[in-house]
């Protein structure tokens, strides 16, 4: 079976735009894991649109190749190359699928016989979406990643199938070398206003202290959380251009991950989607590390696992900081709550869901 | 076989030989025991079921022959190369219906273009059948055409379409508008149900004046107003033993006063709007057809009719049914002018009994020999078996919506730049 996974931007340390593009290599390596499984031959190529064309390897098992192309216009794209690219594989998984370049790519490959998978990451949605319901039918299934990613769905009359995840749970695991600090709350995530970490920063208390790392995305929402960093009583510190190792350390020397994502920003501005999966909190969940979400999006879905607890408005949110300060919280052994990420997220179960659903699409 | 028929306009009602094609096409089909289901517009309705033994949908929308006025846009933008309303349709009746193929006539005005992308990717056998371009419009330089070709794709003929053209012509010119080839070609030419028309008996008549007949569409591009001034040519040079009888609609009055004008109303006489089976009695007391149309003529089912009546036909050289005369042997070709057809005319006057028997019972034969409907209408049948046997993807249902929603989608988003 021969995969090719679409998406208009991808995942580099220069075009980074958030989970959805790295949620593309954790399928690609879930696929891979769950083909094993199977023992079923496949391969899997990554495929997204740049200033510059270039080819790439993941782990020298998954192929990346950049085409020239505007990612946010799809006429920009050379479309016999397009074509041609579709033309080799089975099963076209296209990301982003309800925004115009999904729509378009997903075309494409309809057009071409293919199997044609769609996914939305919060990439938006085209006026033909709304209007005509029909337009879904370019999709043979459409793939949610949360029950809450569902709902982009749910007009459709195409099916979709929700798999929970993936996270690299290989990658994301407890190490009982770090020690962890006890007082240490640790906030990842693209420095956006939806990611709220406002209202962390507003609802952390001694004797605990923040640390947030993330990446400058929007300069404004930056300034003003380094203004309430710097009223703040409290140890807070904002981290940029960590690297993957170094984000995977904090997870495992922190007492409590928070993500306080919102669908109203600190101007009041409202987000449809603010999360649809929730990687942060998954990867930090995965190194087990106790965590707390909001229940913006699909966020409240991740308290399935032992160890992920919810909060509704910034005064529970305090509340639980307080008794996460006051040790007054149970709170479960990191392996147990990584081996709950791997049951529920993990690579192997949901590549091995993904590919029982694909073959029953084929079949049909 | 369960065939889908397609075209732009379908009888009672009938513009040219193309729609009366499609039928005679139908009712053949349906008597060698195929299912047939045309889909047609509603330009023309049936309210009295004159042919209600075909089964006909006329729920498609052309936008090049309607009774509303469409901007010349949309007549582009709808008419060749998409019309959701009409991909949808015809979805909905090869779902419905399930046919083992489809057979497109006149497709203008239909949305052509995304009619061919959307049967090849439901991996459909289809044939189309040319008796006209019914790609006529393609500017391949167009800002539209761009854009379309940016965001679908270039329309090719795939392998699960076979052509079928009435001439040589035909082909040449579509191959010019889309600047691919068609693939293997088969001509077909026009043909005359001999079945329903007994062998005329030419007899000549010495210092009867010549009996010259027009049928067709009354308007310039059928050489109206060539005939007009050749016949003036003619009496103004003492010429007179000649009459030329009209048969057709279109812009008649406009005609009939410049014929009046001309002072030619002697000679020249409109005799109204016959069925297409009337006319082929009338053909034969005739001596010659007139048909001095422009070169771009696909076929012209009347000359192979007149001929097949014993009146030979006096025709522009170069369409299509002139593939399948001799000059001066069973026809005259000539040169859409004047000169040539007043030349052709006083050539014809100036006949002798042997030579006027000689060329209408040689026109005769030619027409017995090449047009026989059941003939044509046999290698039709055959090659539609050749088609459906090249089917290999039987459930287009699912594959057939999905395919609609894609180039619903992709339409949409190329106009987001038009």
């Amino acid at each position: 079976m021969k995969i090719l996974q679409i998406s208009p931007t991808y995942y580099a340390s220069n075009s980074v735009v958030g989970g959805g593009e790295k949620y593309l290599i954790y399928m690609s390596k879930a696929l891979l894991a769950g083909a094993k499984q199977c023992d079923l031959k496949i391969t899997i190529d990554l495929l997204s649109f740049g200033v510059r064309a270039e080819k790439y390897t993941i782990n020298e098992q998954i192929i990346g190749e950049v085409m020239s192309g505007e990612p946010w216009n799809p006429h920009s794209i050379e479309l016999p190359k397009l074509d041609a690219k579709i033309n080799d594989f089975d099963v076209i998984i296209v990301h982003q699928c309800l925004s115009a370049f999904g729509l378009f790519v997903g075309s494409h490959a309809r057009l071409a016989g293919k199997i044609v998978v769609g996914m939305d990451h919060g990439g938006g949605e085209h006026s033909i979406v709304l209007r005509s319901p029909e337009s879904s039918e370019v999709y043979d299934l459409f793939l949610a990643q949360s029950l809450f990613a569902s709902h982009s769905f749910r007009d459709f009359i195409v099916r979709t199938k929700v798999i929970p995840g993936p996270v690299d749970t290989d990658y994301y695991n407890p190490d009982r070398s770090i020690k962890r600090d006890p007082h240490l709350v640790v906030a990842v995530g693209r420095i956006l206003p939806h990611k709220a970490f406002d209202r962390i920063i507003q609802s952390i208390q001694k004797p605990l202290r923040l640390v947030i790392a993330g990446t400058k995305s929007d300069p404004s929402y930056f300034d003003y959380l380094v203004e309430l960093t710097r009223r703040s009583p409290y140890e807070i510190e904002i981290i940029e251009g960590l690297s993957d190792d170094q984000i995977r350390h904090l997870f495992r020397q922190a007492a409590l991950f928070v993500h306080a994502s919102t669908h109203f920003d600190y101007r009041g501005t409202y987000y449809h989607k603010p999360e649809l999966l929730g990687l942060a909190p998954l990867e930090a969940l995965s190194c087990g590390t106790p965590t707390l979400v909001s229940n913006a999006g699909s966020l409240s879905e991740l308290t399935s696992i032992d160890g992920c607890l919810s909060f509704s408005d910034d005064n529970e949110l305090s509340k639980i900081l307080q008794m996460y300060a006051d040790k007054s919280i149970e709170i479960p052994k990191p392996h147990d709550i990584h081996n709950r990420v791997v049951d529920r997220y993990g690579m192997k179960r949901f590549g091995k869901e993904l590919i029982d659903e694909l073959f029953l699409v084929g079949n049909n | 076989m369960k065939i889908l028929m397609l075209s732009n306009i379908f009888p009672p009602g009938f513009i040219g030989g193309y729609e009366l094609g499609a039928l005679d096409v139908a009712l053949g089909l349906k008597k060698l025991g195929h299912e047939i289901h045309v889909l047609t517009s509603d330009y023309f309705l049936d309210e009295l079921d004159e042919i209600g033994e075909l089964n006909v949908s006329r729920s498609l929308f052309c936008s090049s022959i309607s009774h509303e006025v469409i901007s010349s846009e949309t007549i582009v933008k709808q008419g060749l190369f998409y019309n959701f309303h009409n991909i949808r349709a015809i979805g909905s009746a090869i779902r419905r219906f399930c046919p083992d193929m489809v057979l497109l006539f006149n497709i203008s005005g239909l949305g052509a273009i995304s009619i061919i992308q959307y049967l090849d990717k439901i991996r459909i056998p289809s044939v189309l059948y040319l008796m006209d371009n019914v790609f006529q419009g393609l500017d391949r330089q167009s800002n539209i055409y761009k854009k379309y070709t940016q965001s679908i794709g270039k329309t090719a003929i795939g392998s699960l379409m076979k052509v079928i053209a009435m001439s040589k012509n035909i082909e040449n010119e579509v191959i010019e508008t889309l600047g691919h080839d068609l693939g293997s070609v088969t001509f077909i030419p026009g043909w005359v149900d001999f079945d329903i028309i007994q062998e005329p008996q030419i007899i000549i008549k010495e210092k009867e004046p010549v009996k010259f007949v027009f049928c067709s569409r009354v308007a310039p591009h059928k050489g109206v107003d060539i005939m007009l001034d050749a016949a003036d040519e003619l009496v103004k040079n003492g010429f007179k033993d000649f009459s030329i009888d009209i048969y057709g609609s279109g812009q008649v009055a406009v005609f009939m006063q410049k014929v009046k004008t001309k002072n030619l109303d002697s000679y020249i006489k409109y005799k109204g709007i016959t069925s297409k089976a009337e006319m082929l009695l009338i053909l034969s007391k005739y001596d010659a057809l007139l048909f001095p149309t422009w070169e771009r003529e696909a076929f012209g089912f009347v000359a192979s009719e007149a001929a097949a009546s014993g009146c030979f036909p006096i025709m522009t050289n170069g369409i299509g049914v002139s593939e399948w005369f001799f000059d001066n042997y069973d026809c005259l070709k000539i040169d859409r002018n004047v000169n040539s057809l007043y030349a052709a005319m006083l050539q014809t006057m100036l006949f002798s009994k042997e030579e006027f028997f000689c060329i209408r019972s040689t026109a005769l034969r030619s027409a017995r020999n090449n047009f026989p409907f059941k003939k044509w209408l046999s290698i039709i049948e055959n090659i539609c078996f050749e088609m459906v046997k090249k089917r290999e993807f039987k459930n287009t249902n699912k594959l057939s919506k999905g395919v609609e929603s894609g180039l619903l989608v992709l339409n949409s988003l190329s106009d987001d730049t038009l």
